[in-house]
């Protein structure tokens, strides 16, 4: 029992401990999967994009970009450019209300606007 | 400047009105699983009795203490599980209980506790396992787990890490890219994910076909299944009712609230585990899924409850022949319960694999509420929601063909949601200190929202207070899974039409702004429907307004001018006619086109979308606002692309895109 808290506790910490809160040792993480704040993009929200440093950002994002352009039946579905991507979390999560969306989500709904948005902007 | 012309962030985002289905906020969009298949619907005859193929009958808790029955029984305990079973048969007694909230309190007859307390302490004899998976693991074909009253950490389950090193290999290409977990994965390491895990089936003799982000595999049938190992398990609680066997896949010390604390993605996880039997145990705090039933062929839930999950309290994903029955959700941060990407035996079925028109799943004796969403389904097709009590959500219920990868079945079809009692769904997520974390942006205040529906059913529902709609009804284009993909080489897709979805939807003989007892509790309008351009066959009848006529219902657009008509402009009531078509709306579409601006930019601007702000009660005059959603920047344009208006027949050509091209 003590031991199963203990390792629960010590996973919850690997997993809580934010990027830019000192360095702590850093929890193996499988290759080709990527974490956001130790977390896979099933769970990842606003609250790990504000967390993360820049390099971790860049793997969500190509995560995501694989994981929303699935197949649809009439060809992939549409995805985000890595800079339409990083604009968007930054502009919904630097809203308070938005810190537990997740990311897949609101990735996967912009999507669907992909083609509306003029591509510089 | 004109309401819907709006600045956002600077930018020019091209919009047109036919977009109004992307708007669309209420939908558990989708969530990252394997590619998944429907399985084969026929029972599996290599078991007796039968797997799947229908659903599975539940055997009495009593028949568990029959050596000769069929399976072998394993029970689960803990040291205090009769104390605990003993306080709540008193409590029973004295105040009663109820397996949900709307369910009025019943007491307990003094033989009936004695036999319970008697069939116990014969299962406590026979405890030999302290933690549930140990007894589910060494379980097999029939067998049963009983799991005696107290709350379940699984603390060897926890100690598993979620990315073991030795599981590396069983991950997958799927249809959502590298890195998905496949079912060896769950089959080899079923406590990386799950708290509990029952994985029904062994490993195929074969290999997976192959599947990529670009393309899958027909999703009828479960290519490579391997034969029953766990099939037809039942497992349950001994006590009184499901708050007596608690499985916690977080902090405890919230007992049925929150915080959540999650340690574990999902609390209790039913893989390929066909004619699987759950009961009478509460399930909670799993950072996504408290319940996921996957891939299965005959499931039961019955007195269950699903607490403060982190997305969906149950999630029925690519599953067959399933009862949700008597259940409680509460406090799940994505919906209360969600039979997703369910089988295509609808409208839309292929005959060679499902022969007759069939509902799949059903939802019944549920009270859903205090969730995000009460009821959700992305591709949801088929499901009979019945019965079921949808309150104090920020959205009640929302079905949709919003795609995303890997739900196969799209577009939604063929649904039922009757005898339902949908109200009060004003629960404002979002005001600060809200004890449900949203995991996705919905609306506040409506009743039953369909997002892309086709050949959906709402009837005999008592639709109330909900502040915003009662109900909506929103087409989702086919464009949305077929806009251009910005990588280079990538495969053309072609739509196939504008307006597929959200066709001959069925809303007749429900009452609206009254509650069952008769009082008047006004929904901020009765029905909504975006009339989008070519959308035919939905109708509205026989329903019933706040004062107990047709005539008093409210709608957007109006009822007919002769009740039982279809004319354009008008919310259609002849199914049949011709005429039950939708021509557009500008003035809707202006609103909706604010609500693009905000998903596709991520403002969430609560004067440009009015969605995420709490609504004024029906006849108070207030403005709503409440603490939703901050205060636009200042305001600018929305500009709108040709591209959506061609597939609707050119420019200027549609009464949907004229108005808005002109604002460019």
């Amino acid at each position: 029992m003590a031991f199963g808290l203990a390792a629960a506790c010590a996973l919850a910490f690997a997993l809580a401990v934010p990027l830019h809160h000192a360095h702590p040792a850093k929890p193996w993480s499988p290759p080709g999967v990527a974490l956001l704040g130790g977390l896979p993009m099933q769970q990842a929200r606003c609250e790990q994009w504000l967390a993360a440093g820049q390099g971790e950002r860049d793997r969500a994002l190509d995560a995501l970009h694989g994981v929303v352009g699935g197949p649809t039946p009439y060809g992939p579905a549409t995805a985000l450019t890595r800079p339409e991507a990083q604009r968007l979390f930054d502009r919904t999560c630097s809203n308070p209300i938005a810190r537990n969306f997740l990311l897949y989500e609101l990735y996967t709904r912009a999507s669907g606007f992909r083609s509306l948005v003029e591509p510089n902007v | 400047m004109h309401r819907w012309g709006v600045r956002v962030s600077g930018t020019r985002i091209v919009v047109i009105a036919v977009l109004l289905g992307l708007v669309v906020p209420g939908i558990a969009l989708a969530h990252v699983e394997r590619t998944s298949y429907w399985p084969d619907p026929r029972p599996d005859t290599s078991v007796k009795p039968a797997a799947g193929g229908a659903v599975p009958k539940a055997r009495s808790l009593a028949s568990a203490l029959n050596r000769k029955a069929r399976g072998t029984t394993r029970v689960v305990c803990q040291r205090g599980s009769l104390s605990r079973l003993r306080h709540s048969i008193r409590r029973a007694e004295k105040s009663g209980f109820n397996n949900r909230p709307t369910e009025p309190l019943r007491k307990l007859k003094k033989k009936a506790g004695k036999r319970l307390l008697r069939i116990n302490q014969r299962l406590y004899k026979r405890c030999h396992y302290h933690q549930i998976q140990p007894a589910v693991s060494a379980s097999h074909n029939n067998d049963r787990v009983v799991i005696m009253p107290g709350i379940y950490t699984e603390p060897k389950s926890r100690a598993v890490p979620a990315f073991p090193k030795q599981c590396e290999q069983y991950r997958t290409e799927s249809d959502h890219g590298s890195g998905a977990v496949s079912y060896a994965y769950q089959f080899h390491c079923p406590n990386a994910q799950s708290l509990v895990a029952v994985i029904g089936r062994a490993l195929g003799p074969g290999q997976d076909p192959p599947t990529s982000p670009t393309g899958r595999p027909d999703p009828h049938g479960i290519p490579n299944l391997g034969r029953c190992i766990r099939c037809n398990l039942q497992v349950e609680g001994s006590g009184v009712d499901a708050d007596d066997t608690v499985i916690d896949a977080g902090r405890v010390e919230s007992g049925n609230g929150a915080p959540i604390g999650s340690k574990k993605d999902v609390a209790f996880k039913a893989d390929r585990a066909d004619g699987i039997v759950l009961r009478n145990f509460t399930a909670r705090h799993a950072a996504e899924h408290d319940v996921y039933i996957l891939e299965t062929d005959g499931y039961r839930m019955t007195r269950m409850k699903f607490f403060y999950a982190g997305e969906y309290g149950a999630l029925m994903f690519t599953s067959d022949h399933g009862l949700t029955d008597t259940c409680d959700a509460a406090g799940n941060g994505d919906s209360g319960v969600y039979p997703g990407g369910a089988p295509d035996t609808g409208t839309r079925r292929d005959t060679r694999f499902y022969p007759a028109f069939r509902l799949n799943q059903t939802i019944t004796h549920c009270d859903s509420h205090h969730n995000n969403l009460g009821y959700s389904g992305t591709m949801g097709n088929a499901t009979h929601v019945v019965d079921n009590n949808f309150y104090d959500n920020t959205t009640g219920i929302a079905t949709d063909s919003f795609f995303a990868g890997g739900h196969p079945g799209y577009p939604q079809d063929s649904s039922m949601f009757e005898r339902n009692r949908i109200y009060s769904n004003n629960f404002n997520v979002y005001a600060p200190g809200s004890d449900v974390k949203s995991a996705v942006p919905v609306p506040i205040g409506v009743g039953i929202l369909i997002a892309g529906g086709d050949d959906d059913t709402i009837s005999g529902n008592y639709i109330y207070d909900n502040w915003r709609r009662g109900t909506m009804l929103i087409a989702v284009p086919d464009a949305i899974s077929c806009a251009p993909n910005p990588d280079e080489g990538a495969p053309p897709c072609t739509p196939q039409g504008a307006a597929t979805t959200s066709n001959g939807d069925r809303y007749y003989d429900n009452v609206m702004s009254r509650t069952p007892d008769g009082r008047k509790m006004p929904n901020g309008v009765d029905f909504w429907w975006d009339e989008f351009p070519t959308n035919s066959g939905n109708c509205w009848f026989r329903n019933q307004g706040v004062d107990g006529t047709t005539a008093s219902i409210t709608s957007d657009p109006p009822p007919p001018p002769i009740e039982g008509t279809s004319v354009p402009k008008f919310l259609p009531e002849d199914c049949g006619s011709p005429s039950s078509v939708g021509v557009g709306d500008a003035a809707k579409e202006s609103v909706l086109v604010g609500c693009v601006a905000d998903f596709a930019q991520g403002t969430y601007d609560a004067t440009v979308c009015d969605w995420f702000a709490p609504p004024p009660r029906p006849g108070s005059g207030g403005s709503g606002g409440g603490t939703g959603l901050p205060l636009p920047a200042a305001g600018g344009t929305v500009t709108l692309t040709t591209r959506l208006c061609q597939l609707l027949g050119g420019e200027g050509g549609t009464l949907t895109c004229t108005p808005f091209l002109g604002r460019i």
